[in-house]
């Protein structure tokens, strides 16, 4: 059984976001700490539970001193994450009010799936019961966010209405500030001898954004034209499953070898800049 | 002692305390603890929020050592802190003078 001491530290740790290497790390140096503290006690003449109780009241509460702890590895995280929240339950609620007033018809499908991303981004970093993996959790639903976002442009392009201009400069500050969030969920929580982790990460990212744009664009232009949506559609979304399969893949073999991953992080960016040159110009290719 | 004045002031104790030699943390609260007579009463975890704010800062950096009585985490002055210390200790010389001119009567 656990004793109090290692209770009172796991609590601690808990209203953190670190990686698991460095929630150990932390669960260590505190535990230590205690019970550094709490044999001192003894040897001033306290029994093992008055010294264990002691021990832990002048450490102090554990809640405060774990957002503390949290606040200082990463500052203004929970303060950007509810920002983002209310901003786009905000959104949401704005453009469907607006789209059922100009158009006497509104999408309560999208009103219900963006309601309910952004109550998830209100709830996400405000417990501290569920780290399983958080960071993969907050990267998924911050993309799903940005694709309701997304959505959200549609809708918002496609209304007659004087809003219109400041609530797409709005949706986009939203999607901004969600994709700079996947930037520092990813890049900016490894320590600063991860430094290779951090920029094939940061390369990931950005070919994964750059992909996800224009197959996006490719799907939202063949509804448009062909005006309903076909099975046949999703050959598309192929690029995508390819950039995932790669990035799953990278992760796999980084601790083998290195030089590996980062020459395949490189692949999708450069079949990008390739596909724009030969876009953008086509004559270089047939000289 | 007034608690906000040593919140403010945290930083500064922690970095004059490690650039003296490598400590740990409880090392350090039972520095602080003597030197100030039993004085000092911040809860001890609050230090610990402080030592990660000035490893995130780079001024510290920290190791883990194997003593004669366990594994300690150790933390050591950086180049970049020592020069935050000076600055720090000459802000606190300022703040210190006006503190005694403007209670000598120079008014």
């Amino acid at each position: 059984m656990k004793s109090k001491l290692e209770q009172y530290v796991e609590n601690i740790v808990r209203h953190t976001e670190c990686s698991k290497q460095e929630k150990e790390d932390l669960y260590e140096e505190l535990l230590i700490h205690l019970e550094l503290s709490r044999d001192q006690l003894i040897e001033d003449g306290m029994t093992l539970e008055e010294a264990e109780k002691k021990a832990m009241q002048l450490f102090g509460n554990e809640g405060e001193i774990g957002s503390q702890i949290q606040q200082s590895l990463f500052p203004y995280r929970k303060e950007l994450m509810l920002t983002l929240a209310v901003s786009s339950i905000l959104f949401t609620i704005t453009v469907y009010l607006i789209n059922l007033f100009v158009d006497g018809d509104a999408q309560i499908g999208w009103l219900t799936m963006s309601m309910a991303i952004g109550a998830m981004l209100l709830f996400l970093p405000l417990n501290q019961f569920f780290h399983l993996n958080k960071k993969l959790w907050l990267n998924s639903l911050l993309i799903i966010h940005a694709l309701a976002e997304l959505y959200g442009w549609l809708i918002v392009s496609g209304l007659d209405h004087p809003a219109t201009v400041g609530m797409v400069i709005w949706d986009w500050l939203n999607i901004a500030l969600t994709i700079g969030l996947v930037y520092r969920t990813t890049i900016y929580d490894y320590s600063p001898n991860e430094n290779f982790m951090k920029i094939l990460h940061g390369l990931n990212i950005t070919s994964g954004i750059i992909i996800s744009g224009i197959t996006l664009f490719f799907l939202v232009g063949m509804l448009i034209m062909i005006g309903e949506f076909h099975p046949r559609m999703l050959i598309f979304m192929s690029p995508l499953a390819v950039w995932i399969g790669l990035y799953i893949f990278q992760l796999k073999i980084v601790n083998k070898s290195r030089k590996m991953a980062f020459l395949l992080g490189l692949v999708p960016l450069i079949i990008i800049v390739l596909l724009f040159l030969w876009i953008y110009y086509p004559q270089l290719a047939y000289r | 002692m007034d608690k906000e004045m040593m919140k403010g002031s945290v930083d500064l104790l922690l970095l004059s305390l490690i650039k003296q030699r490598d400590l740990y943390g409880y090392e350090m609260t039972k520095l602080l603890k003597q030197l100030s007579d039993d004085q000092y009463e911040m809860s001890e975890g609050t230090l610990y929020p402080a030592l990660k704010r000035l490893e995130r800062k780079k001024w510290v950096e920290s190791y883990w050592s194997e003593t004669p009585a366990g594994r300690r985490k150790y933390y050591k002055m950086t180049e970049e802190g020592l020069m935050e210390l000076e600055k720090k200790q000459a802000d606190w010389q300022r703040v210190n003078q006006l503190v005694r001119k403007s209670s000598e009567g120079h008014i």
